[in-house]
């Protein structure tokens, strides 16, 4: 019965978080960037793989959400690498939420990637995730960011 | 495909439908939601697993729900969850109150006889109010409860349902300890462990144990000082004695011992009581392999 109650989860998730997309391609259509059935379904799928791994489980709405509004207006995303690049922030995300001990709220950890993702990364995902988020959480870990002083792009952007 | 949260166990008797038990199912999955949205005060959507199993443990302490039960399943269908939760945050602040009286009064009537682990255990659920965090960890005992009860708090109750039954339990034994002369109880310890201060040991069983010998005997129970002469009568008379019989003769030397401390109250009497029914065990144990020396004790 514990598997039903999470596949139940999971449902209601998906259900939710496909209606969530449906409407991200409303804002992101001005951008030029839409995401198809198949590949809101695709990323949906992808996010519970992203929490499985990360052992984390989510609630209400998901970050796809977030994610697709934070970065629709970078200039390095395009239609062609639209879904690749989201599944991959999605991953990232999980990641450096668990990284960081849950000390960044999900609006400051999206606005740390978009700033370094549009700025010194210029659209390298390898650069956002094997660097400047790596050196975020070091300083997190080795006393919080509320102990460190300096501007938030320098911790970033090393 | 699936999450790793497992917070279900038994869900739904025979005579529930699956449509029953997926409405169940997705009302305490959006409760947990809400728990875990009020946790994160909204910063976060997403939470360790763990977290979330710690939650949805609290929540179901709360609300009074065993997921393994399968009347979980009504109860979660009948009851508006956020309401009932609420509502026993209330009485649960209550409770902490009552915990706080208490401890007070286990402070205060702290027998003259030291011993470490009462010491801190009283002194770590001194700060249970401030570090029990009761509206998402409402199951847990955040205190470091080291010294050990004559008769131990059942594990089935948590959070500050444990700790009240605890400092019950402590106030009873306190009490009953109070009302023998200290130099003679700390001489009855040092016979028993002459390490009692620094040791894990309860003080109120040796004390007792001597207490409802004594008074079996019909000697001075105030004495505490069972002397071999006094043991070996005991022995003569409990040997031929079939084991309920024991356990008899005990709980009434239990209660007489409890009328000569005059003390009234049922809780006392009953722990006494229990307490005595245990020795009969010992006593039993102790008779097959000859003598009551290791349970009766003489001052060094």
């Amino acid at each position: 019965m514990e598997q039903n109650f999470s596949l139940v989860s999971i449902q209601i998730q998906i259900a939710a978080a496909m209606q969530e997309l449906d409407a991200c391609n409303e804002l992101s259509i001005h951008f030029g960037l839409a995401l198809t059935g198949q590949q809101m379904l695709r990323l949906t799928e992808q996010r519970f793989q992203a929490l499985k791994s990360t052992g984390r489980i989510e609630f209400g709405e998901g970050v796809l959400k977030k994610l697709v509004i934070a970065f629709c207006d970078s200039p390095y995303i395009t239609q062609s690498n639209y879904e690749e690049t989201l599944s991959e922030l999605q991953d990232i995300f999980y990641y450096f939420k668990s990284e960081s001990g849950d000390t960044l709220s999900d609006d400051e950890l999206i606005e740390a990637m978009k700033s370094v993702f549009d700025g010194k990364a210029q659209g390298s995902l390898e650069y956002l995730a094997g660097t400047a988020l790596e050196n975020l959480c070091r300083i997190i870990r080795g006393g919080g960011i509320d102990e460190y002083e300096g501007s938030p792009e320098d911790d970033y952007e090393e | 495909m699936k999450n790793e949260l497992t917070p279900v166990g038994a869900f739904g008797p025979q005579d529930t439908t699956d449509a029953d038990i997926m409405a169940a199912q997705i009302k305490l999955w959006e409760f947990l939601g809400r728990r875990v949205h009020s946790y994160t005060t909204g910063d976060s959507s997403s939470v360790r697993i763990e977290t979330a199993q710690e939650l949805l443990n609290s929540a179901c302490y709360v609300l009074g729900i065993d997921l393994g039960n399968p009347s979980a399943l009504k109860a979660i269908l009948d009851w508006d969850l956020d309401r009932r939760f609420e509502d026993i945050i209330k009485i649960i602040e209550g409770e902490i109150q009552t915990a706080k009286r208490l401890w007070q009064a286990a402070c205060l009537s702290v027998p003259q006889i030291e011993n470490i682990s009462l010491s801190t255990t009283l002194h770590s659920i001194g700060s249970f109010p401030k570090r029990y965090h009761y509206r998402y960890f409402a199951h847990v005992i955040p205190c470091d409860i080291d010294y050990q009860l004559c008769h131990p708090v059942s594990e089935a109750l948590l959070g500050v349902d444990y700790i009240i039954e605890y400092l019950h339990h402590i106030l009873i034994e306190q009490d009953f300890l109070c009302r023998f002369d200290p130099a003679l109880c700390i001489r009855l310890l040092d016979a028993y462990c002459p390490d009692y201060k620094g040791q894990l040991i309860n003080l109120f069983e040796p004390i007792a144990t001597n207490a409802i010998g004594l008074a079996f005997i019909g000697s001075d129970t105030l004495k505490l000082d069972v002397s071999s002469q006094e043991c070996e009568r005991i022995a003569v008379i409990l040997k031929p004695m079939p084991k309920g019989q024991v356990i008899n003769v005990l709980q009434s030397a239990a209660y007489f011992v409890c009328s000569t401390l005059e003390i009234h109250q049922p809780a006392t009497r009953q722990y006494l009581r229990r307490m005595a029914e245990g020795l009969s065990l010992r006593i039993h144990a102790a008779l097959s392999a000859g003598n009551l020396d290791g349970v009766f004790l003489s001052f060094k």
